[in-house]
């Protein structure tokens, strides 16, 4: 009943006109997130978190949100229409979903996936509600060990799925980590790896790093990726699908949901990686599996299901535990962070209010989202119809404004051009870019309870041997070992997660 | 499922799939022909980073050091970063003895990305975007973004003069006024006293 309550009263402060407003433009600024090529959701999500910094915490927040799942519907549209997935997500959506595109149900398919994401968003939220009060409660029972160890625990499973090699993956968190770590010690206030200069004082801006490895890195490897994009809109007439395409695509969203649901809850294991999922969940149980990669409807409903699913079932981690589980999450988790809110359990202690607007707004949002976004998909498209040099040059006005009015200070359009040097680096070389910024965001949060712990047990690492703190540094542990223990990763995991 | 790992999975942003294939799902290629990768070019870029990431290594523990591992009441400032510095070294080692198996077994340079990259693209973007950078400070952003995007657009897309002057004014004097007059976030001004009278 508590819950309940929590919940209406989430509802009447994400209802204001203010907000509803903000919900709106996160999910049109989400959506052409997901439909222009070049930014992903990280990037995209990290570039606008200046913009709210002078707003009310949760109204930023629901706008950041809003923006989050608002580019998982944008991905779809693209994917669909334009045979080109607009972000990684729904890459695996364009083979069913180009073919009934082909078919004149071009329409269908953004229908039916705009439903499947919609059942599948407000489904995860519904579990958001459930299990946000006991685990956050769990969650309070934590200390700094625990907290520690659950982080280990976080990034291994992360670095343990992202990429091909494990050992570039750990290089990427350390150094994400060193990232972290450079400014002014949180304890004795000594300046650590400044080299003299005041503009690293307060450290590195993560905007800056995120805007730079994921959306200039983008830019810079993507000049021979301009073909041209052939729309075929013919194929919007019968926007709405029929009972016959509900009734075959209802048990393919089912799946989805349960997919994209249990795949949320684990870091490392993203969107991308939850469409392939459920696609292989439909080749194996679908009774018209045999149509899949013909056209068939289920090939878009389970995985746009899935993935708005995993989008949702995402935050559960992060405001029950305060674990991001994907680097959009971490990006979020960083807004959370700058407006002076600090994900986890002692936000449903000290925030509650804003904690569950957060909430009432995910299932407005999705409502909003799914509102747009059929009338709307004539606009999305001729968006691509815009050369690719004017969007490249429009695309960098913002990576540019982006990173300069985080600080307002020109050093960190300097920090995002390095940043996009080291992101096309690490591609080149395939090193993966999503522990680098995982850990940059856990990163001080991570020194902190590593110190705290130290500092109670007067140094003594025996402390990490509590019974929580050390299940949970041996899971961790376990999972970066596999490759030594010859235990095979999927080959389904080998990719960058939202890179 | 099978088929897909074999090859889709490395889909992202960007992958087209063949799109009159009879069998889209085992057809799936990446939207610009892959140039093959350049090993020699791989593996020198690879040594240097491998390089470079392992002076880091060294400057941070010796830094770290420096700020001091414990202090009385516990771990010191440099405590976390020092033992982050041995892991990095570690890990760049493993890294070097992976590539130099890789080298041995005649598969260096399989694990690059398959993006052809334009080298005079990429230099002439991050080149531009330094003279950006380095022009707000002082002519402020409107006349250092309606340059970049003028040369962007006119020089390197080669658009119309009045397309490229359209859209590099609504970039530079346009966003201009929306972040400072609607979203109240301030973009810098020239510092040249005459510039900044009339508003740029």
């Amino acid at each position: 009943m508590d819950v309940l309550n929590d919940l209406l009263g989430g509802f009447a402060s994400a209802l204001t006109l203010q907000n509803l407003l903000f919900a709106l433009i996160g999910c049109i600024i989400g959506t052409l997130v997901g439909v222009l090529p070049g930014v992903g959701p990280v990037a995209g999500t990290a570039i606008l978190i200046p913009l709210t910094l002078g707003m009310d915490p949760t109204s930023a927040i629901i706008m950041l949100g809003a923006i989050f799942y608002g580019s998982q519907y944008g991905g779809t549209i693209t994917s669909v229409l334009l045979n080109t997935p607009g972000e990684a997500a729904s890459a695996v959506t364009v083979i069913d979903g180009y073919q009934m595109t082909k078919k004149g149900r071009a329409g269908v398919a953004l229908g039916i996936a705009a439903i499947g994401s919609f059942v599948g968003g407000t489904v995860a939220t519904a579990g958001l509600v459930v299990a946000a009060k006991p685990l956050g409660s769990l969650g309070l029972k934590v200390g700094p060990p625990e907290f520690f160890g659950l982080m280990i625990l976080g990034i291994s499973l992360l670095v343990a799925l992202a990429g091909k090699s494990m050992v570039k993956a750990l290089l990427s968190g350390v150094i994400g980590l060193l990232i972290a770590l450079v400014g002014i010690d949180p304890t004795i206030g000594a300046p650590r790896f400044t080299f003299g200069s005041p503009n690293l004082l307060d450290g590195v801006s993560f905007v800056a790093v995120i805007v730079g490895i994921f959306g200039l890195s983008e830019i810079l490897v993507s000049a021979t990726a301009q073909g041209s994009t052939k729309s075929l809109t013919g194929g919007l007439r019968g926007m709405l699908p029929n009972r016959q395409d509900l009734r075959r695509a209802a048990p393919a969203i089912g799946r989805g949901t349960v997919i994209g649901f249990s795949t949320g809850l684990v870091p490392g294991l993203t969107g991308t990686v939850t469409s392939l999922l459920s696609y292989g969940a439909e080749s194996k149980f679908s009774r018209f599996r045999k149509q899949l990669g013909t056209g068939a409807i289920e090939g878009v409903a389970g995985p746009e299901t899935a993935n708005n699913a995993h989008a949702n079932s995402a935050l559960i981690p992060l405001f029950t535990l305060g674990i991001p589980a994907s680097p959009t999450i971490a990006v979020l988790m960083g807004a959370f962070l700058q407006q002076g809110l600090t994900p986890g359990p002692s936000l449903f202690t000290q925030h509650s209010e804003v904690a569950w607007a957060i909430i009432a707004s995910l299932f407005i949002g999705n409502l909003i989202c799914l509102i747009l976004n059929v009338p709307l998909i004539g606009v999305w498209t001729s968006i691509l119809k815009i050369p690719h040099g004017i969007l490249l040059a429009i695309i960098m006005i913002f990576l540019v404004v982006g990173s300069y009015t985080i600080n307002y200070n020109v050093f960190d359009v300097f920090v995002m051009i390095l940043f996009g040097i080291v992101g096309l680096v690490f591609r080149r070389l395939d090193i993966p870019l999503a522990p680098l910024v995982l850990t940059l965001v856990l990163g001080p949060l991570m020194e902190r309870s590593l110190r705290e712990s130290l500092e109670i047990s007067q140094g003594d690492f025996s402390i990490f041997t509590r019974p929580f703190a050390l299940t949970f540094i041996v899971i961790g542990a376990f999972v970066l070992l596999t490759p030594l223990l010859k235990i095979r990763k999927p080959a389904a995991l080998n990719v960058d997660p939202e890179a | 499922m099978r088929r897909l790992q074999a090859d889709g999975f490395s889909m992202a942003k960007g992958t087209r799939v063949l799109p009159d294939s009879p069998h889209p799902a085992t057809d799936i290629v990446d939207a610009p022909p892959s140039r093959p990768a350049d090993s020699a070019g791989y593996r020198r870029l690879e040594l240097g980073v491998q390089a470079f990431f392992f002076i880091v290594a060294i400057v941070t523990a010796l830094n770290s050091l420096d700020l001091g591992l414990m202090v009385a009441f516990g771990p010191g400032p440099g405590f976390f970063p020092f033992y982050l510095s041995i892991a990095m070294g570690l890990l760049v080692l493993a890294w070097i003895v992976q590539s130099r198996r890789a080298i041995r077994s005649g598969a260096a340079g399989d694990t690059a990305i398959d993006e052809a990259i334009d080298y005079p693209h990429v230099v002439t973007v991050i080149v531009s975007l330094i003279v950006l950078a380095a022009l707000m400070g002082v002519l402020g952003y409107q006349i250092a973004m309606f340059l970049f995007l003028y040369f962007h657009l006119a020089i390197r897309a080669k658009r119309t003069w009045y397309t490229s002057l359209i859209i590099a004014l609504a970039g530079s004097v346009g966003v201009f006024h929306v972040f400072t007059d609607l979203l109240s976030v301030t973009l810098p001004l020239s510092m040249f006293g005459f510039l900044n009278t009339i508003g740029l």
